[in-house]
């Protein structure tokens, strides 16, 4: 921990105390468990909207709204997932499988009050796991160059496109995608344009928050109005009356299950381009997999629940540690992070342990804090969830489009960002209908000036020898990771046939 | 026409791949640069779309016939059209109105009839996002002054 001072945890401790720090963070959680207790409406598109709002905050403001949304999104959305077995996302899926049945069985308010904990438990111990292993991440990460910055890059946008959609193909033409719209502007080695045509807006380059909002927002909002007249609302049973103490043998019987779903999740975070979905489904298998005689699965077992939310808050932490070693984003949150970090003047990467030590302790500290905030939110107001859910999609599907347009004008009081939502929103949702995955067209926009930048760079300080990648023992070895990682969907796309999805199998 | 929904989104693909090809040769090279040119990863990525696009076709065309996805109903069609006014005419008609517009209209297409919601919900909605955005985040909308 020498890259970090005790002048920066005191400077760290010091501004997270702040009183409008603390009620930013109790914000930003409250709002991020909204958003993902909307039915249909998952946390990632609530954070792209609320990022516009940080440009006029500062650094501390900013991260504490932001954060403590993406702690308390992630568990917002096993609320409509236990309440009317309305999964926002596949991540929230897993919890619906044992939350709705117990809902059923008039125990909605237990499974809330354990799905809250144990997100709370998979959070805290990922931050633990960021303060430990990132600084040490940081100092291997300052021997790398612009080789192994390409190589990661590349692996950041193999796996995101290998496990986030339908088919391996549609995951990688997304990303090119990605890639293809971050190339649009000025060329930052010969100063010439690209794809600009001759629009002014253009020579900037696509920005990276309104297509943000546009794929994940108005996306939504698109698939959601279709979806309107099929969503139906079931009302659930008198519920049992519930004492907070009950939960409390509940986690002693099943500590393994915690331990192995916040190990899960947070090492399922750090990998680039996974994300929460395979996390919940990776500790929920597991937990499946060891369950021993009289263990209920699907049918309103609590373990289901702890499995699934541990791993799922835990990724949180796991997420932050490629972005604040490598300056890698992980996920689509983290993509967002990384802009909201770049708007501040902070550039995430591997000197950002070693220059800003106070910001990475300030971090941890707005995480560990988020997590506990959640806590106390979510069982103070657990009762009222059962009426948030009923929000009508009629009046959800507008309010994200003016949430949407106001956010995006409010980045430059331009028409022209507001535009690119609505045009990006649209081309995202034909994509997304026609099965190609938007996790992977937003790490391509923010990953593609660093695959460029740092291929160019490798190249020229090697007199244009592309040895280079292959001769630096680091990038060697993430080439032959990413060979394996295709030759293995591959290998499995044979094994189950033409039509099945490669993602799934693995 | 396309007897698999992935057909036609690979031969989209392959399309927007040829053409991002094509348009990569009208990119200015520099001819002091001493590494990669500009056009060296845009006609990159138009390969890897066109390479996928055709993987893409012929998954289709191996796969069992299919039906086209349901894109568009009615409603959504109204709502799209709704949303790109609200979207065209953002920076020149008052938040405040245009926001309570999209509201109220959007909510009676999707089907509430309630009229105490159309009434109060539309209204609430505009002026308390106006409201927080304006004082709270200190982000100027447009409004008619």
């Amino acid at each position: 921990m020498d890259l970090i001072s005790g002048a920066d945890i005191s400077w760290a401790i010091s501004h997270i105390a702040d009183p409008m720090v603390l009620l930013i963070l109790i914000g930003g959680v409250t709002a991020g468990v909204l958003f993902g207790a909307l039915p249909g409406i998952t946390g990632v598109a609530g954070i792209a909207i609320m990022t516009p709002l940080t440009f006029t905050m500062n650094f501390e403001h900013a991260m504490a709204l932001l954060l403590g949304a993406y702690c308390g999104g992630y568990f917002g959305g096993s609320i409509p997932a236990i309440l009317i077995n309305v999964p926002g996302t596949p991540t929230n899926a897993a919890t619906a499988l044992d939350g709705y049945p117990m809902a059923r069985q008039g125990d909605a308010d237990k499974a809330i009050a354990l799905a809250v904990l144990c997100s709370c438990i998979g959070g805290l111990f990922s931050a633990l796991v960021l303060s430990t292993l990132a600084p040490s991440l940081a100092k291997v990460a300052l021997q790398f160059n612009s080789a192994e910055y390409f190589g990661l890059a590349m692996l950041g946008l193999l796996c995101v496109a290998g496990v986030s959609g339908d088919s391996l193909l549609k995951g990688i033409a997304a990303a090119a995608l990605g890639v293809g719209l971050s190339t649009i502007g000025v060329d930052p080695v010969g100063g010439t344009m690209r794809f600009t045509f001759d629009i002014s807006y253009l020579i900037a380059g696509i920005p990276i928050i309104p297509a943000l909002i546009g794929l994940f927002g108005i996306t939504e909002m698109f698939t959601k109005t279709l979806e309107i007249e099929s969503f139906k609302i079931s009302v659930l049973p008198p519920q049992n009356k519930f004492r907070l103490r009950d939960i409390i043998p509940i986690f002693l019987r099943n500590k393994m299950v915690t331990f192995k779903g916040s190990l899960i999740g947070t090492f399922v975070g750090v990998l680039p381009g996974t994300g929460t979905a395979i996390a919940t489904w990776v500790s929920y298998g597991e937990a499946t997999r060891s369950a021993k005689p009289g263990d209920i699965f699907g049918k309103g077992d609590p373990k289901g629940i702890i499995a699934a939310e541990t791993a799922n808050n835990a990724v949180t932490g796991g997420a932050m540690v490629p972005l604040l070693t490598f300056g890698i984003p992980g996920d689509p949150v983290t993509a967002i992070l990384i802009a909201a970090l770049l708007v501040q003047g902070i550039d995430p990467g591997p000197f950002f342990i070693a220059e800003y030590g106070n910001l990475f302790i300030f971090i941890l500290l707005t995480l560990v804090l988020g997590n506990l905030f959640m806590v106390t939110i979510a069982l103070s107001t657990r009762k009222l969830f059962r009426y948030f859910v009923k929000l009508r999609g009629d009046t959800l599907v507008p309010l994200i489009a003016v949430m949407s347009a106001a956010g995006a004008f409010s980045i430059n009081n331009s028409t022209y960002e507001v535009m690119l939502v609505v045009i990006l929103g649209m081309v995202g949702y034909f994509m997304l209908k026609f099965g190609y995955p938007m996790a992977p067209i937003v790490l391509g926009i923010v990953l593609g000036p660093i695959v460029e930048d740092n291929l160019r760079n490798a190249l020229a300080v090697s007199d244009m020898n592309p040895m280079v990648f292959i001769t630096r023992p680091i990038s060697a070895g993430l080439i032959v990771v990413m060979a394996i990682m295709v030759g293995f969907w591959v290998y499995i796309k044979k094994r189950t046939g033409p039509n099945s999805d490669p993602a799934d199998s693995s | 026409m396309f007897r698999h929904p992935d057909v036609l989104a690979g031969a989209v693909t392959l399309a927007l791949g040829a053409a991002l090809g094509l348009a990569s040769f009208f990119i200015d090279i520099n001819p002091n640069q001493t590494t990669l040119t500009a056009r060296f990863v845009p006609l990159l990525i138009a390969s890897i779309l066109t390479l996928c696009g055709g993987g893409i076709i012929i998954n289709g065309l191996r796969s069992a016939s299919q039906p086209m996805p349901f894109l568009f109903s009615r409603k959504l069609l109204i709502v799209a059209s709704f949303l790109l006014a609200f979207f065209l005419t953002f920076a020149f008609v008052d938040f405040r109105v245009s926001s309570w517009l999209l509201m109220l209209s959007t909510m009676y297409v999707l089907g509430n009839r309630n009229w105490r919601q159309l009434l109060w919900v539309p209204v609430a909605v505009s002026s308390v996002i106006y409201l927080i955005f304006r004082y709270l985040f200190e982000v100027i909308l447009p409004v008619w002054t």
